[in-house]
């Protein structure tokens, strides 16, 4: 299923604006009267050593609501681009995290690409701008809750929780789970275990299935 | 070809492996890897000409260490459920660059050692020329892995990625076995090389998945089984529950008064997986969609 980002991002230079949002699946679904304006976000361009200041100020809290926030309008998108929430859901993994990685893209917050590990569903970034890697995770844990909003329980087990695995020069690595999950992910590496280990150690403890 | 120049070949190789590996423990267990061919192939050249050796390699030389980046894997390698070369695609451009950047980086296997690991589905003779990728190594073990019953019902639906113990690694059951492999099973290879290697995989298999090779190493012509011999053992980090059993069926060792000039750095070891204590929940995780990957990791 090819992403086509025509006119993903729209600058009226008359108007001095940049809209975000004309992303369709089909391009042929970007041009359909109505629809790109619907979903057109208005948008500003930010150098990224600006938007790490903006971070760093805000605090841990309040970037993370902002992040979340970010990467909720990135999640609306993806879902509208796919047909809704449980259209996602019933996507193939190819099809929604291209479609994830295309909002991610267009945004300048990097390439995502996802592994699964076992289980676990882990996203990489790379290439993601010299912001506080809190905010990226943040900024998927966002994109994901507001792309499968509808169709997920609400139920605090079941929130989609993200937390940062690794970092380095290349890519960020972040864990999607739930908030006792990941708790426990950010215990173990606290005390120096391997991500990769600790996602094992997860799976390990997993209860086993009838 | 100087044991330097071999010995740069494999760590290039193993250096590649490394940046494509999609295990945290394989990064470790390649390096492992490497200080045994570093070993090996020292004490061969040692051995067979000290003189050489001394000049081409001076004592207090050391190796260069391996400079491969940390654990780097690629997206959406591991578990096989998904195509090799996924990632998300965007243009037909991109995604030839995407898989030129998955499949481009091809290596030369000449006068060098290799690891390798066949597939069920494989021909019993990998071509020198067509080196699998790293992610073939993944792929294949997981297809061993996952590999419906045999005849011997030894062999269940399993896989060891995705549960229990997805760190495992095939590649390290033949290494850490074979220090303590009884000699008729097998033996190192002394004789220095004198020609360049060639991979082969067993020409009969006893039945199965013994067509599933596991090799670290290479041999100038296609081995002779050594065996079959049986020899059981459990994997290096299998923990209960669901411990994890493999069996040896037997080892491709040359024997001595063959003249196999290869690199051989270690024989060919094929296993079996007894899967008869795997539980229910260690079969086959391969989600259809997205929804229920996401549900498989919030349930974890």
């Amino acid at each position: 299923m090819p992403i086509d980002l025509t006119s993903a991002v729209r600058f009226d230079l008359g108007r001095g604006t940049v809209n975000l949002g004309a992303a369709k699946v089909d391009a042929r679904e970007i041009h359909a009267p109505g629809r790109a304006p619907e979903l057109a976000q208005r948008a500003v361009l930010l150098p990224e050593d600006v938007l790490a200041e903006l971070v760093a100020a805000a605090g841990p809290a309040e970037s993370a609501l902002a992040a979340q926030a970010l990467g909720a309008t990135m999640g609306q998108r993806l879902a509208e681009r796919l047909g809704g929430a449980a259209a996602v859901r019933a996507g193939s993994l190819e099809g929604v995290i291209s479609a994830l990685a295309a909002e991610v893209s267009v945004s300048g917050f990097g390439a995502v690409h996802l592994e699964r590990w076992g289980r676990a569903l882990v996203l990489v970034v790379e290439h993601a701008p010299r912001v506080d890697p809190d905010f990226v995770v943040a900024m998927l844990q966002g994109a994901i809750e507001a792309a499968v909003t509808s169709i997920m329980t609400t139920a605090a087990e079941q929130q989609v929780r993200c937390t940062l695995l690794a970092v380095d020069d290349r890519a960020l690595r972040v864990f999607v789970a739930s908030g006792r999950a990941v708790e426990r992910v950010r215990t173990w590496l606290a005390e120096g275990t391997s991500w990769g280990d600790a996602l094992a150690r997860l799976q390990a403890s997993r209860p086993r299935a009838e | 070809v100087t044991p330097r120049e071999r010995i740069d070949r494999l760590q290039a190789l193993l250096e590649r492996m490394l940046t494509r590996a999609a295990e945290p423990r394989a990064e470790a267990r390649a390096r492992r890897l490497l200080d045994d061919a570093y070993d090996d192939i020292r004490d061969e050249w040692e051995a067979e000409a000290p003189a050489a050796y001394e000049a081409e390699w001076p004592t207090e030389s050391v190796p260069p260490p391996i400079s491969a980046p940390i654990f780097t894997p690629s997206p959406m390698r591991f578990g096989a459920a998904l195509p090799p070369n996924f990632a998300p695609r965007f243009s037909a451009a991109e995604r030839g660059a995407e898989e030129d950047r998955a499949s481009g980086e091809s290596f030369s296997l000449e006068d060098t050692t290799m690891v390798s690991m066949a597939s069920p589905d494989a021909p019993p003779t990998a071509e020198i020329d067509d080196p699998p990728e790293i992610t073939d190594v993944f792929e294949s073990r997981s297809r061993l892995m996952a590999a419906p019953p045999s005849a011997s019902d030894e062999f269940g639906e399993l896989e060891i990625l995705g549960e229990a113990e997805p760190e495992d690694n095939i590649v390290a059951i033949e290494l850490e076995t074979f220090d303590d492999m009884p000699a008729s099973l097998g033996r190192p290879i002394t004789q220095p090389p004198e020609s360049g290697p060639q991979v082969a995989a067993p020409s009969a298999t006893p039945h199965g998945l013994e067509e599933s090779g596991i090799s670290l190493g290479s041999t100038a012509r296609e081995p002779e089984p050594a065996g079959p011999s049986s020899m059981e053992m459990v994997l290096p980090s299998a923990r209960s529950p669901g411990e994890y059993h493999a069996d040896v069926h037997w080892i491709e060792a040359p024997a001595e008064s063959e003249s196999r000039t290869a690199e051989i750095v270690r024989p060919i070891i094929y296993v079996d997986v007894n899967v008869a204590e795997v539980t229910a929940n260690t079969r086959a995780f391969r989600p259809a969609t997205f929804g229920e990957l996401l549900q498989a990791t919030l349930d974890l």
